[in-house]
């Protein structure tokens, strides 16, 4: 009962005060909003994608394979989950950044990513792609062997397999990993205010957004917060909706 | 069809060196579990990488490890069916049937379906969840699914284990009118000895990773090379004897006092030692009021106890004489059971038949 009151009060709490806010109609006409939105749609979906494209093969070996180093593989790819957002933007610069190891390299190669788009999708990526290759590793392994080795002997290759197979079979936890990794997304703020800085237009998200909004107009942040909050909401809904649905397929 | 294995394969202490030929015919592999027999099935069917060896289906090398030749599964087209049916659950069963065909033209697709479904009596069931269907039709279903394709060999893991007798039985005769109707080589992966005198046209025994014995049924259950493998077909009286001399059609034997005879065979001389191997329902008990006991390969022996399987009864003996301390099993049908009244504890008779004690030199 206290639980549910720590949860609800200051959810409550925000959408009251936001919806109370004398700035409302304001932001919501705002060209800060209207890039925010942007910028964050843009990002996310991109890091999205990308952590697919890279994420996926590589958590079909974490979970089908056996190979030295596979362990170390594995704890690497979860340590961005342990790691305070601000050190991960510092780690990502240093990486990148122009004075970072592989900074020379790409600064000749005509390359600059700190402080672009290009950065807060990188930085998206590095904090929310661990959410997806988890989930995803977890249902692949939930998949059973013996149905990807039977689908090949009756004569569908390993790659017309695994889109026949293995990934109907785990796509309730493939979703759940993409609208995680998703959320954690748009979310994103420490990594990229140090990697990619706050630019309206540019490198300013929804989460940066509100932190700037705070600084200067209280309202504004409190309508930010809860449009944010309310398209994580509507995640939320659509996962467990999914969730759900599935469990009469199995 | 043809199919010639020659592989060897090391895992950890486990070593694979598996030899067999299959044509139009049910080879039953016999072997307990752990033996290999699994894996010399998938490495037929190509989910198992041999180190070495060869394998040629129909003149075709699959498999040639000096060649460098390695055929994927997928491009092999042998039908495989594996114990727990691996039918896919996010499918009904008639899109399990048609999955190995899935790019055959539309026409042809449903003509092949309609012809399995009517093969293995799964009408009215095409559309039901995997989950839905019972075990023998989902063994059905998965051996539709097999079949559709049109393999010349159908490899089958184990796959009766998980189903009841009555069904097992159904089931074996299934596959043996279809082995003939389609002219299939079939190879059967069992541990169960019945499965291979029901199925086996030809039986092969596996231990610890080789092939010790291929032969006819006969062959194998009345005349097991080795030890391991009259163990492996369940002779379960198996004695140690002393070969003391052999005659013109005779090989006479001796355990302590006991004598007894035994048919001649090539390879036995005397002054070695041999085991004697006797299948339980080739052993009669006789009542000693009515039959002299002690000539002609009879031996006194006490019923210790039984175990009632229905039509047929186990009955546990013990040899009365001190020096042949010898229990032996035999099966008896359920009227001569009940016409010898065998309560522990009574003496009884049994005669050990001479053309049915078959010897391995020990």
């Amino acid at each position: 009962m206290v639980y549910v009151g720590f949860i609800f009060v200051p959810i409550v709490a925000l959408v009251y005060r936001a919806a109370t806010a004398e700035s409302l109609g304001d932001v919501i006409t705002s060209p800060i909003l209207r890039d925010a939105i942007k910028v964050t749609l843009i990002t996310s979906l991109l890091a999205l994608a990308i952590t697919v494209a890279a994420g996926t093969p590589l958590a079909y070996i974490l979970a089908r394979k056996r190979f030295p180093g596979r362990d170390l593989l594995d704890v690497m790819i979860d340590m961005p989950l342990v790691l305070p957002p601000v050190v991960a933007g510092i780690a990502l610069l240093m990486a990148f950044g122009r004075r970072g190891i592989l900074g020379g390299a790409l600064d000749n190669a005509g390359i600059n990513l700190p402080f672009t788009t290009a950065a807060v999708v990188i930085a998206q990526v590095f904090v929310a792609s661990p959410f997806y290759i988890r989930a995803a590793k977890a249902g692949f392994q939930g998949v059973d062997t013996s149905l990807e080795n039977i689908s090949q002997a009756l004569g569908v290759s390993p790659w017309r397999t695994f889109w026949k197979v293995t990934v109907p079979l785990s796509a309730p936890s493939l979703t759940a990993g993409l609208v995680l990794a998703w959320a954690r997304a748009m979310s994103e703020f420490g990594a990229t205010l140090l990697f990619a800085g706050n630019f309206q237009g540019r490198t300013q998200t929804f989460s940066l957004a509100i932190v700037s909004a705070t600084e200067v107009n209280l309202g504004a942040a409190l309508v930010l917060s809860v449009i944010l909050l309310g398209i994580s909401l509507l995640l939320l809904l659509g996962l467990y909706r999914f969730a759900h649905g599935n469990t009469t397929i199995g | 069809m043809t199919l010639r294995v020659s592989i060897q394969k090391k895992i950890g202490n486990f070593k694979l060196d598996a030899s067999l030929e299959c044509g139009e015919e049910t080879l039953v592999m016999l072997g307990s579990s752990g033996a290999g027999k699994s894996m010399t099935l998938s490495s037929i069917v190509g989910l198992t990488r041999p180190d070495a060896g060869e394998i040629t289906l129909d003149g075709r090398t699959l498999f040639d490890s000096k060649l460098g030749i390695y055929i994927p599964a997928h491009e092999r087209g042998i039908g495989y069916m594996v114990q727990n049916y691996a039918l896919f659950p996010h499918m009904d069963a008639a899109q399990n049937i048609t999955y190995g065909i899935s790019r055959w033209e539309s026409d042809k697709k449903a003509h092949r379906q309609r012809e399995m479904v009517e093969l293995f009596s799964l009408g009215g069931l095409q559309h039901r969840r995997t989950r839905e269907l019972s075990g023998g039709e989902a063994q059905r279903v998965a051996l539709a699914r097999a079949l559709a394709p049109n393999p010349r060999l159908l490899l089958l893991d184990e796959p009766l284990s998980a189903l009841d007798p009555t069904l097992a039985g159904e089931l074996r005769r299934d596959l043996k009118r279809i082995q003939r109707e389609l002219k299939l080589g079939v190879i059967f992966v069992t541990h169960d000895h019945e499965d291979a005198y029901a199925l086996g046209d030809r039986v092969a025994v596996m231990d610890s990773g080789r092939i010790v014995q291929t032969g006819t049924k006969p062959e194998i259950f009345r005349t097991p090379a080795t030890l391991r493998s009259a163990q492996i077909v369940q002779t379960k009286n198996i004695l140690l004897a002393d070969v003391k001399e052999i005659s013109k059609d005779s090989v006479i034997l001796n355990i302590n006092s006991l004598t007894l005879e035994a048919q001649r065979n090539d390879g036995i001389k005397a002054g070695i030692k041999v085991y004697v191997c006797i299948r339980p329902e080739n052993i009669s008990i006789i009542d000693p009021a009515f039959e002299p006991i002690g000539i002609h390969n009879t031996i006194e022996a006490v019923v210790l106890d039984e175990l009632d399987l229905g039509p047929k009864h186990i009955v546990s003996l013990r040899t009365t004489a001190a020096d042949v301390n010898n229990t032996f099993e035999v099966d008896v049908t359920d009227s001569q059971f009940r016409a010898l009244d065998l309560s522990p504890g009574k003496k009884m008779g049994l005669r050990l038949w001479k053309h049915n004690l078959h010897l391995i030199p020990a």
